[in-house]
């Protein structure tokens, strides 16, 4: 099944496709809700923080509803304004990870709102913030909330399992497609420069094969199987010795957490 | 004995496409008739029917056994519709893998039932080349590309050398990152250049290091040796190979070249030692009762007195028959002791 993230003015377009209808403002969503009668609708994104979004309480809604944090150092204070929103939706923070996502994220978690953080290609001192995020979601009690992507990377580490980030951030193409206001298909919001083709299914496949035939840094990073060249987009020169670091911070956990379990079992099994 | 299973590997050409420097398989073209394969058929027909036999693999090999072509292979599939009836005869290949494209792909989909395939590859030096001029390594991954594409479980074999050592890690998760079954790696053999040629004592350093980096990375992708040694330590099992390990009477073993001529193991043919005659002059019932058609087994049964008190005999067996040196022990036995010694060791924390 493809997930298709389409802007609120091509949605008759798509209304045949499972459909997520991005909105630049709480007023735009409302005057097109109306027109839109797709069973198909499965998500709204909200594309701007308002600071008043009362609007919204006039929306019935069951659908899952993201907000993008574009710009978190102005914006962290305003997500105190979505409290009554998030007690009736399934609702989701998508924090870009700029100078004071972390306040973003602190607050979001606060307020028990899940958080998914939109990556990109971070500079030292953002992965070390990243590294301290990390920390507080893994051993503040108070956290009840995922945060996207360390709970699914942290999972796939623990259970072994294969995943990779691209399906975490909804940027595989294989089963999420980015609709430009145009009308063109891109791999992402965060990438829309990239302009897919018909087939997209094999783009990780092709992008695996490539990376190896490059022999670059990700040919033999040991996390490659869960990222396979996330990092390195859209600038392929980009270094990833801190990312590894937060990865390495991420599996360590994941390892401890395995570790602790099997000691509770062996001692529960003891008592039996 | 009764058999119950033919594993038959055939190398329909000693020819190669691409040209290694510890291999000398470069020969003039030499291939298989496919007259000489439908003699081989019938014979086949006739023991696994009296025999009551129902498992036969054939394992193609070469040279490069792509370069015969989809003739050949679309042959092979029809004289195994003629000959071959209430038997699983399955299909596996050894190859480079340059090759697999366009409408040999198609017919070999068809033919590899098994869908197993090995190859080979040396990420990091220069140790394998095309004859056109291709670049090996960018035509292997992308074969290995399609044949994952296709559904195959590829595996592939690292040749360990001098230059190896200082790549470990890197070689470990240039393998895991290919998405492959699993990866074989074999210690470099029949070469005396001091840049590739490496020593018993250096092939147990470099399975130490690898073995430090699996189990850090636990254990997350199968490679060879230390999979199956890993394994009988911790389940108290033998190792099934001919190479380290007891082997079964049960199982037929053969290899044969282009030419007709049987084996019973592909070092014995690249040597051609221990011939057991030719498929054409010969029927199955004389191929079993040669002398030559156990050597293997045979070595294992009577192992030299270190290996008889050796704490890893039950795993190592005294290693592959045709490496046998003087002592009749395998010429990597130091290598390979280091490394069970240090397995033993780091496995302990597991056992209880
Ligand atoms: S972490 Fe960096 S080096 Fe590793 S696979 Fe991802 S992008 Fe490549
Ligand atoms: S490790 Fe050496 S001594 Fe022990 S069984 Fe193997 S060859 Fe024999």
């Amino acid at each position: 099944m493809k997930i298709y993230n389409v802007p609120l003015t091509l949605v008759d377009s798509l209304k045949t496709k499972e459909i997520i209808v991005r909105s630049p403002t709480p007023t735009d969503l409302l005057h097109y809700l109306s027109e839109i009668q797709s069973d198909n609708l499965i998500g709204i994104q909200l594309l701007s923080v308002e600071k008043d979004n009362s609007i919204l309480s006039e929306i019935e809604l069951s659908i899952p509803i993201e907000l993008n944090i574009d710009d978190p150092s102005s914006e962290y204070s305003k997500l105190y304004n979505y409290v009554e929103l998030s007690r009736r939706v399934d609702f989701k923070v998508s924090i870009k990870v700029k100078p004071d996502f972390e306040k973003a994220v602190k607050v979001a978690l606060s307020l028990g709102y899940q958080v998914k953080l939109e990556v990109g290609q971070p500079d030292d001192t953002l992965v070390n913030n990243l590294i301290e995020i990390f920390k507080h979601y893994l051993s503040n009690p108070t956290v009840t909330c995922p945060v996207e992507f360390f709970h699914s990377v942290l999972i796939a580490f623990f259970h072994k399992h294969s995943t990779n980030i691209w399906e975490i951030q909804d940027e595989d193409p294989s089963s999420n497609i980015y609709i430009k206001d145009n009308g063109q298909k891109a791999l992402s919001m965060r990438l829309n420069e990239i302009i897919l083709e018909d087939n997209v299914d094999n783009f990780l496949d092709e992008r695996r094969l490539q990376l190896l035939i490059e022999q670059g840094e990700c040919a033999t990073c040991r996390f490659f199987t869960y990222c396979i060249g996330y990092f390195k987009i859209p600038d392929n020169s980009y270094r990833c010795n801190k990312i590894l670091e937060l990865f390495d911070i991420i599996k360590t956990a994941a390892d401890q957490l395995r570790l602790d379990l099997q000691e509770t079992n062996k001692h529960d099994g003891a008592h039996e | 004995m009764q058999i119950r299973s033919i594993y038959l590997s055939i190398k329909p050409t000693l020819s190669c496409n691409a040209k290694c420097v510890y291999c000398d398989t470069l020969q003039p073209s030499t291939i298989l008739p496919i007259d000489l394969m439908e003699t081989l058929f019938e014979k086949l027909a006739s023991f696994t029917k009296s025999n009551k036999i129902k498992y036969v693999t054939i394992n193609w090999h070469g040279g490069e056994p792509m370069l015969m072509g989809l003739k050949f292979y679309a042959n092979v599939i029809d004289l195994q519709k003629k000959y071959i009836k209430n038997v699983e005869l399955v299909h596996k290949m050894q190859s480079n893998v340059t090759l697999y494209k366009g409408n040999l792909r198609k017919v070999l989909k068809k033919l590899l039932n098994s869908r197993i395939i090995g190859t080979s590859l040396d990420p990091f030096h220069p140790t394998r080349s095309i004859l056109n001029g291709e670049n090996y390594y960018i035509k292997c991954l992308e074969g290995i590309y399609l044949l994952l594409k296709d559904g195959f479980q590829v595996s592939v074999i690292y040749v360990v050398h001098k230059k190896s050592l200082k790549v470990v890690e890197k070689l470990y998760y240039f393998f895991k990152n290919i998405n492959i079954h699993y990866v074989r790696f074999l210690p470099l053999l029949d070469m005396t250049d001091p840049q590739y040629m490496i020593t018993a004592e250096e092939w147990g350093v470099f399975l130490k290091e690898l073995y430090d980096i699996w189990e850090n990375d636990n254990f997350s992708y199968i490679i060879s040796p230390l999979f199956e040694w890993k394994k009988a330590i911790l389940e108290n099992v033998p190792v099934r190979s001919c190479e380290s390990g007891p082997i079964s009477k049960s199982g037929l073993h053969l290899i044969m070249s282009h030419d007709g001529l049987l084996y019973a193991c592909d070092r014995f043919q690249i040597k051609r030692t221990h011939c057991i005659g030719n498929i054409m002059q010969m029927d199955f019932d004389e191929i079993i009762n040669h002398k030559e058609t156990y050597y293997v087994y045979k070595k294992k049964q009577l192992l030299p007195k270190e290996c008889q008190i050796c704490n890893f005999s039950r795993i190592c067996m005294s290693g592959c028959a045709a490496l046998h040196d003087d002592t009749g022990k395998t010429m990597w036995c130091n290598g390979i002791k280091n490394t069970l010694i240090h397995l033993h060791s780091k496995l302990t924390k597991f056992m209880d």
